[in-house]
């Protein structure tokens, strides 16, 4: 119980700190105030609005205000869309977390074959092949791989709808996208920590009774070099997340990832900040929860 | 062998693919009968309510569900809406006659009272319409009987006509009872089209109004889909999930050219392109620089090679679709030797340095290199300084700390030369910091306010022959709108860049 209040403060000060960053990185970028009027608005409109949205107090106070109002959940009205900016992110977050589900899904279907099987084929040929397709996977930028795979299945052979939400079929190559981008750095984890394990004194004595090869691997070897495995997927979905504003974009999948860049370039402050603390939620909630099912799988790991 | 048969299986594969090409192209492309259209968008559109925004994508839904009193045709010619009629009693009082019998989608009827309700939404200061400058010209709104309305403007203003097109009509009773809040989800307007679905960030989807007073539309619906990357629009337009994508990069047109299955029309915009000097810093000061830097750039090369000629020049910074544009100025001829003899008659035999802000990524840094390096033929260094937010560059512009700039202007979709003049010339318009002359604010202002459009036109001619001379610009062009489209449809682009389902038929 102890240990669970602890990463709840945790949280509240990544939040924090997170918050505070975005505040004064966005507000030394600019004045939103011009990008929102009309190009005819006179001085007195423009120093008006200004001070209406609160962008003429000092510094200082305008982020005393912004905590205080944050802490509440109000992160100020979005100047682009006129409802409250948490509001406008809450609606896309199901979209980007269908997207970044199926995606870490998809990663570790990708990841734990292919990894054990590399493992189990060391330097063999074939290993050294799948090494070599993997990593090219994570070399090609989201973008072109997305690109590409739109050009080859959705235009070429109409496969697949080429972009938008809607039906599974549209879920699939955004999904794929992140999930090539993702899925080395889990084989590469999956690889050696399946070598470590196989070379244990238990796998030995496994094989030794005469079990077959099969139930060792999966039953007995993989099962113990699941730890660092379960580490590794939960961290990625920070990654993930960072990777789904290049994909949504690219696939005008509707999620936050596309709501950030548009709020980024039309400097819609409130939008922004509330943005960049809901991401920040989810990405420190993830890993709270992978601290927790590592303790549960590991109980020689100490809380704290 | 092993070859032969991964080259059946190759085969096989690709049969599949035909055979799914087959049915999926027929399920998602119009075909005759059913009367869909779908419309790429490069971002939502941040509310339905038509005074709370100035976005282009979200004029062009309002334009689908909301009318206006006064419609601007195909080829920009003003046009009747929900007024019939319309005549200028004095200087200072236009008065509307009303078309009679419309109703709102909701059943609330159209009259002088929606009118009124509507302008005085807009230019009432608790509203905080972003639109309220368009008409802040109107002091009066009054209902002179059921059909009727009467508006005053504090001085003679010409533009009234023109500031109407984009003046949405909303229904007062309905927008009363729900609420700024509701009505911003759920439109309801008189328009042709009605809001079916709003799927946030991804569509917007609106069905036919068999009530319409111009009679039902011919497509049934339109979908709006939100596809920020070009890349992507593409993908969809050649892949049938979409009919119609604006704002083609020239380099990519001869792509979609080489597609049977798709048509590109090219309009001109609005949109002018310039650099504009800070004509009270050295050494811009001088006309004589300002004149030989016109001549040093060679614009129909940057036409050509940028833009794939999909440009006309703008010889004065007057837009060829401005009423009042004065097709008789020459543009400045690309002439690098006149170009360094004017230099060095002004004193800069050797040239000189200087910074050139620019804020549009793309064309615009292509635009700023072929320049940059067209001056340094002629001795002037110049580098090139860019600005990722676009907020501080307009910032920096408005404050007049921009001496050599690479800018661009809409006129606010206003087809008069004085929605360009008076804010960029006038010494009381926005950037009227960087170049002004008594002579010019008298010709802006007395064409402002002039009744008599003969003297409107000469008054422009004056002030284009003058700006001419001056060059407080080095004066670009105005580059087209490559739309690109399905070519089921039946489709003539218009002139104003807005795309209108109501205009649109299958073949």
């Amino acid at each position: 119980m102890g240990a669970f209040l602890k990463q709840c403060l945790r949280i509240v000060l990544v939040l924090f700190g997170i918050s505070t960053i975005a505040f004064f990185l966005i507000h030394l970028s600019g004045d939103p105030v011009l990008l929102m009027l009309p190009p005819e608005a006179t001085q007195e409109e423009i120093d008006a609005f200004r001070h209406q949205m609160g962008f003429d107090r000092p510094l200082s106070e305008q982020y005393v205000h912004f905590l205080a109002q944050a802490v509440q959940g109000d992160f100020g009205h979005s100047l682009k869309f006129n409802q409250p900016s948490l509001d406008v992110v809450l609606e896309r977050i199901p979209a980007t977390l269908e997207l970044t589900f199926y995606a870490t899904l998809l990663s570790i279907i990708i990841a734990i074959p292919l990894g054990i099987y590399s493992a189990v084929n060391r330097n063999s040929l074939s290993e050294n092949l799948v090494t070599i397709t993997v990593f090219l996977g994570q070399s090609m930028p989201i973008f072109w791989t997305g690109i590409m795979l739109m050009l080859l299945f959705g235009v070429k052979l109409h496969w697949l709808p080429v972009s938008g939400r809607g039906t599974w079929a549209h879920l699939i190559m955004p999904a794929f996208t992140l999930a090539v981008w993702v899925a080395p750095t889990t084989l590469r984890i999956v690889r050696s920590s399946m070598l470590e394990v196989l070379q244990q004194d238990y796998i030995r004595t496994a094989r030794s009774k005469g079990l077959a090869e099969k139930v060792v691997i999966y039953k007995h070897a993989l099962k113990n070099a699941a730890i660092p495995i379960i580490t590794v997927v939960g961290f990625q979905i920070g990654k993930l997340l960072g990777g789904a504003v290049v994909t949504e974009t690219v696939f005008a999948w509707p999620g936050v990832g596309q709501l950030v860049v548009k709020a980024i370039y039309t400097a819609d402050y409130p939008l922004v900040q509330a943005c960049v603390v809901v991401l920040a939620l989810i990405v420190a909630t993830m890993n709270f929860s992978v601290d927790s099912m590592y303790r549960y799988l590991n109980p020689k790991i100490k809380s704290g | 062998m092993k070859k032969k048969w991964l080259s059946g299986l190759f085969a096989a594969l690709l049969t599949v693919a035909v055979g799914l090409t087959g049915c999926s192209q027929s399920s998602s492309a119009p075909s005759g009968g059913k009367s869909e259209l779908v419309v790429a968008f490069d971002a939502d559109v941040p509310t339905m309510d038509p005074h709370m925004h100035n976005e282009p994508n979200a004029i062009t839904t309002n334009w689908h569900i909301f009318d206006s009193l006064l419609f601007l045709s195909r080829d920009l010619k003003i046009e009747p809406g929900l007024a019939e009629s319309y005549e200028r009693k004095d200087d200072l009082t236009w008065i509307f006659k009303l078309r009679q019998g419309v109703t709102f989608h909701n059943g609330e009827e159209f009259n002088a009272e929606a009118v009124k309700f509507s302008l005085e939404r807009v230019l009432d200061e608790k509203q905080k319409s972003s639109q309220r400058g368009n008409i802040s010209a109107i002091s009066a709104v009054n209902i002179l009987d059921p059909y009727t309305v009467e508006i005053k403007t504090q001085e003679p203003y010409n533009l009234l006509p023109h500031r109407l097109f984009y003046l949405s009509i909303v229904p007062p009773k309905y927008v009363k009872e729900v609420g700024d809040q509701v009505f911003a989800e759920k439109p309801v307007g008189t328009g042709p089209y009605k809001l079916a679905e709003w799927v946030k960030g991804d569509k917007i989807v609106l069905e036919a109004n068999e009530q319409y007073f111009k009679g039902a539309p011919k497509i049934s619906k339109v979908t709006f889909r939100v596809i920020p990357e070009v890349a992507t629009q593409i993908a969809e337009l050649q892949s049938g999930g979409v009919d119609i994508i604006r704002m083609v990069p020239p380099d990519m047109l001869a792509q979609l050219e080489g597609n049977p299955q798709i048509s590109v029309a090219s309009t001109p915009l609005l949109r002018v392109y310039y650099i504009a000097f800070d004509t009270t810093k050295k050494p811009f000061d001088d006309v004589r620089v300002r004149q030989a830097m016109n001549h040093a750039v060679d614009i129909e090369k940057i036409m050509d090679k940028i833009l794939g000629g999909k440009a006309v020049r703008t010889p004065a910074g007057v837009n060829p679709n401005h009423y009042g544009f004065d097709a008789g100025i020459q543009p400045y001829s690309f002439d690098p030797e006149k170009a360094k003899s004017l230099l060095a008659e002004a004193g800069y035999a050797d040239g000189f340095e200087t910074e050139l802000h620019y804020f549009t990524p793309g064309i615009g840094q292509q635009i700023t290199d072929a320049v940059i390096s067209d001056l340094s033929k002629v001795g002037i260094k110049a580098k090139a300084k860019f600005y990722p937010e676009s907020s501080s560059f307009v910032e920096k512009q408005r404050a007049g700390d921009l001496p050599f700039r690479l800018g661009h202007w809409g006129s606010y979709s206003v087809y008069d030369a004085d929605a360009i003049l008076q804010p960029m010339f006038d010494s009381k318009g926005v950037y009227g910091k960087y170049f002004n002359t008594p002579e010019l604010d008298a010709l802006i202002n007395e064409a402002r306010s002039s009744v008599d459009q003969d003297k409107r036109k000469e008054l422009y001619s004056q002030a284009q022959q003058l700006l001419h001379k001056e060059a407080p610009w080095i004066f670009l062009f105005s580059p087209m709108d490559n739309q690109a489209y399905n070519n089921k449809l039946q489709f003539d682009a218009r002139a104003d860049e807005r795309i209108y389902a109501y205009e649109i038929g299958l073949k």
